[in-house]
């Protein structure tokens, strides 16, 4: 018993000793475990970019130590200056002081520090409150509530701005600008003056915390009104923040006169802070008659022109209306616009008369309307995964050789959510799914980029977990081998950490080897986002491009940065780069797309200096298979360019105030990208239409086209004139629903409940603008489209239906089937001659041997794509001598195109085949 | 004024209103006036300033009384307040 009572009495006189220790040690092992963690992951990350895309990851990240610098100088400002003082103590202090009153304290409640112990526990308290400072300005990059510094600060170090030009700046409230010089300003203001002001703003929220706590010991404390100084310093500094953000303001007439009683007000704090300082309230006001005078006068004086400046704001506000030009037009509105559009990147937007929008030939136009929309795209290509363990990631529209696609990669869909699965056996994907954007038809990936073979896809969409290649006793899927680089080796007390903290004690301690392979960072998209610094962003929408040899993802990156003029009411937008990302090995290249601007393109340019120009010769085969990024264009959630535009296009004082011509995204529509036929030449834009803002109508206003290709970066704005009166979208939709015969076909497929209406698209045909919209018959796994309906968009009662967008539009301009029957006939000559043979039409030919290769039926568009590969065929099996293809009649509706051979021993051969087009 | 004096020096009498303003008799001599403290010769430049014909002579006299008694302060720091909410407010619209 008594034993018992030692050894419960030595335990607790052991936990009594060392708890501290005891609590410490778990607290110390996570962040000792914490520490070594992210120290891996940035070797990992310093490594992995390094190895495949040649860029300095810690570098890029932390601004090349920018970061550490700016945060530990500003950090400084919370560190109290007198020696031993500290503001939060002395409240503290003052508290338990006001507790004692009336009482006697016992000597525990008053601890009394010997001066050495003061600075001692002053010192410790500065380090902890620098070290806290500089963890938060470090991990942000900037100050709490103002914003970012270090971006900034690298931006001055890199010239971008003029110091010169702060005086400038600082005096814009009182002296202003032209829209020109405003825009010759913005850098300035967005760099050295905004690091002034971030900079004073920080010391002015230190001083008015400072003054916070000694109002509150001095309220507490003094008898005297020692606290009337502290609030009149803290009011002066709040007024020199607002006159320090005056160059930010929306400055209109008044601003001068706004930006006086500022400094009036200021004048008086201080006169305020002085005269509690110096003279003091509460007595202080002199009985002597010159003395009170001065003090009088001086208040006085400052109280008039207060009133004087008030008095005048007031005035111009009451004579607002009929003077807006004047008041707010010029001096404001201008001058907004003109900066607005130089920020969004909009000022190079051409303006045209819908009139102008660009018209090809009618057949080329018909041929390469975009039948499949993104969601009935995705939904027929769904079908032809194939296995248990891909699905599609996403469904891009792509354009190359020409045509336009939709290629859906594909992205593991892991059966079994074990670790090894995971980690170890679905390491990649390997089908590519593309269909004809046209006919809705399946193309072989390697036809449509001309690569060799498809390629597995290690490095993708929806890739979010690390894997581990090449481990003994494990095989990848589909028995794969993984032939490329690693992105990192894990070996040694690197490989034991790094899977210790995955909780595969296994393989940190007894692996199947020493050095394992790891792909890391396999997203494609947060493996371009985690090399780019503040005010780059990825459109989300990324699309895969093949120089022929390879594929790549192309994610494009573009700028977005906030503007804090009062003049810009847009954020900063351009259009800076696109990243490829090898499917296969995940290597990283940059081209710079962004013009030089003095500005942010120049700066991020110089500091992604490795990344080379698109004009590179090396990016030849990149540009025309580009587009305008959908993100930057703007997006009915996300607003962007195009959104900008809609308001801000307009520079006519009045239309401006009536609003008259202020557009609007359509419901339900977005920017899409098709192909466009200008003078016989395919182009790839991204077009998006719009309506009148809040317009009852729903008429179209105009039609953006944003081109891609070897055109990138060009906007069109074709705007149509109010006495048009064409159909917008929602009435296109509306007038076709309303055609009787439509609604017998829409009943005859079941819409809306087993069908549905796809995207709705505008082309010129023949001088006219037509709606294309798609009908499509939708099951679990597979779409088809049976009908197309068509609208004129100069008459909504103009509406027809076809199988296809040829036959919709003869249906609806009432031409004969017979035109598009000869359209077609056309078009197979065509292929011929675009092929550089000459084509000979012949009543008879009389061979010795006839040999009939093949019957081909050509009675919809949506068969073309076959018979073209189809006559392809036939042509490299007999490639016709002197270049000659024969073409004769056969059966009703039916043509032939043969190519005589004449063999060795005389006897003459006629390959022909036989296409039925009628 | 001799009145004054004469109220100054007696005894009774000790509550007196002049120009609005309260003048009342503390102990230690003081005089209060408007709940403010001040001496016998300050409340008599006081009481001539408010019997003054000059109407800036009778407003200092006001300003040094709320002044004493801690009513111009409040006044300042109101107004101050309110001048930079309103200040605040306009520049941010």
């Amino acid at each position: 018993m008594g034993i018992k009572l030692t050894g419960t009495y030595e335990d607790s006189t052991f936990i009594r000793r060392y708890w501290v220790w005891l609590l410490l040690a778990p607290i110390l092992l996570i962040v000792t475990l914490e520490v070594l963690h992210t120290w891996l992951n940035w070797s990992i990350m310093q490594s992995l970019y390094e190895k495949k895309a040649g860029l300095d990851w810690f570098g890029i990240t932390f601004y090349h130590n920018q970061t550490f610098i700016v945060a530990a100088i500003l950090a400084l400002l919370v560190i109290n200056p007198l020696r031993g003082h500290s503001d939060l103590y002395e409240v503290w202090e003052t508290i338990k002081w006001l507790s004692r009153i009336g009482r006697e304290p016992t000597p525990a409640e008053i601890p009394v520090f010997s001066p050495r112990t003061r600075r001692t526990f002053w010192a410790v308290w500065q380090v902890f409150k620098w070290l806290l400072a500089f963890s938060v300005i470090s991990s942000i990059n900037g100050i709490p509530f103002l914003g970012k510094v270090t971006p900034i600060f690298s931006m001055a170090l890199e010239g971008i701005g003029s110091w010169s030009l702060v005086p400038r700046v600082f005096v814009l409230p009182i002296i202003p600008a032209s829209s020109s010089e405003l825009i010759s300003l913005m850098p300035t203001i967005e760099v050295q003056y905004r690091l002034v002001y971030m900079v004073s703003m920080a010391i002015l929220a230190v001083v008015v915390a400072r003054m916070c706590l000694k109002l509150i010991k001095h309220f507490l404390r003094e008898s005297q009104n020692v606290w009337v100084r502290d609030l009149f310093v803290i009011l002066a500094c709040i007024m020199t923040a607002i006159i320090l953000g005056a160059p930010y303001w929306v400055m209109d007439i008044t601003t001068p006169f706004n930006y006086l009683i500022c400094v009036v007000l200021l004048a008086s704090f201080l006169f305020a802070a002085l005269f509690s300082h110096f003279i003091g309230f509460g007595g202080g006001l002199p009985f002597a008659k010159r003395k009170r005078t001065v003090i009088l006068s001086i208040a006085m004086a400052l109280i008039a022109v207060l009133i004087t400046n008030a008095v005048i704001v007031a005035g111009f506000r009451l004579n607002w209306n009929n003077n807006w030009l004047e008041y707010e037009w010029n001096p404001l509105t201008r001058k907004q616009i003109a900066v607005t559009r130089w920020a969004a990147g909009i000022d190079h937007i051409r303006r045209l008369p819908l009139s102008a929008l660009p018209e090809g030939n009618v057949t080329e136009t018909l041929m390469k309307v975009r039948q499949w929309d993104s969601r009935a795209a995705y939904t027929r290509m769904i079908n032809r995964i194939g296995s248990n363990w891909m699905t599609l990631a996403d469904s891009d529209i792509i354009y190359v050789g020409g045509r336009e696609y939709w290629v859906a990669p594909t992205t593991v869909c892991y059966p079994s959510m074990d670790w090894i699965s995971v980690h170890l056996i679905y390491t990649h994907t390997s089908r590519i799914i593309v269909i004809d954007s046209h006919s809705g038809e399946y193309v072989n990936l390697t036809d449509v980029f001309g690569i060799p073979e498809e390629p597995p896809i290690y490095y993708g969409e929806g890739f979010e977990n690390p894997v581990y290649v090449g481990v003994k006793g494990f095989s990848e899927v589909e028995n794969a081998s993984y032939p490329g680089e690693p992105d990192y080796v894990l070996s040694g007390w690197r490989r034991t950490l790094w899977f210790l903290l995955q909780g595969q004690l296994g393989f940190a301690f007894s692996p199947p080897q020493d050095e394992i392979k790891m792909l890391y960072n396999r997203d494609v998209v947060k493996r371009v986002s985690d090399i780019l610094i503040y005010g780059l962003k990825i459109d989300p929408d990324v699309y895969l491009v093949s120089d022929g040899e390879r594929l790549y993802y192309a994610v494009q990156v573009y700028i977005d940065y906030p503007m804090h003029s009062g003049f810009a009411a847009s954020r900063y937008l351009r259009y800076f780069a696109v990243v490829l990302v090898d499917v296969v090995d995940g290597s990283m290249k940059g081209y710079i797309v962004g013009k030089p601007d003095g500005f942010l393109v120049d700066f991020y340019t110089r500091y992604y200096s490795e990344w080379k120009p698109i004009t590179d010769p090396t990016a030849e085969w990149l540009r025309p298979q580009l587009r305008y990024p959908e993100a930057l264009l703007g997006k009915p959630d996300q607003p962007g360019q195009l959104d900008v535009d809609f308001m801000f296009h307009v520079d006519d004082p009045f239309t401006w105030r009536s609003g008259s011509k202020f557009y609007e995204r359509p419901p339900g529509t977005e920017v899409l990208y098709v192909l466009f036929v200008e003078n016989n030449q395919t182009h790839f834009v991204g077009i998006q239409v719009v309506e009148y803002k809040m317009s009852e109508s729903k008429n179209l206003a105009a039609v953006y086209l944003a081109y891609g290709g070897e055109r990138l970066g060009e906007i069109v704005l074709y705007e149509a004139p109010p006495e048009a009166q064409l159909l917008g979208p929602t009435s296109a939709v509306e007038s076709l629903k309303a055609n009787q015969e439509v609604q017998v076909k829409l009943n005859l497929y079941g819409y809306p409940e087993t069908s549905s209406l796809g995207n709705i698209l505008l082309y010129p045909i023949g001088g006219k603008l037509y709606y294309f919209i798609p009908l499509y018959v939708k099951g679990a796994v597979m779409v088809t489209m049976p009908q197309i309906g068509i609208v004129d968009a100069s008459s909504g009662s103009l509406v027809a239906m076809g199988s296809d967008a040829s036959e919709a539009y003869y249906n609806l301009i009432g031409a004969t089937v017979e035109t598009g029957a000869q359209r077609r006939l056309e078009r197979l000559k065509t292929f011929f001659t675009e092929a550089g043979y000459d084509l000979l039409e012949v009543w008879a030919i009389h061979p010795d041997v006839e040999v009939l290769e093949e019957n081909l039926t050509y009675l919809s568009e949506s068969q073309w794509s076959e018979v073209e590969s189809a006559l392809e065929a036939f042509l490299e099996r007999h490639p016709p001598e002197n270049g000659k293809v024969f073409m004769w009649s056969g059966e009703e509706g039916n043509v032939n195109f043969g190519v005589l051979t004449v063999e060795s021993n005389g006897v003459k051969y006629l390959y022909f085949i036989t296409v039925k087009y009628r | 004024m001799e009145e004054f004096d004469v109220w100054l020096k007696t005894r009774f009498a000790d509550r007196l209103r002049i120009g609005g303003h309260r003048f009342e008799k503390a102990a230690r001599g003081e005089i209060m006036i408007d709940g403010g403290a001040f001496t016998k010769e300050e409340a008599r430049l006081l009481f001539q300033m408010l019997t003054s014909r000059n109407p800036l002579e009778r407003i200092n006299a006001a300003i040094i009384i709320w002044d004493r008694n801690g009513t111009l302060v409040k006044i300042v720091v109101a107004l101050a307040i309110l001048a930079l909410i309103l200040v605040y407010f306009w520049v941010r619209r």
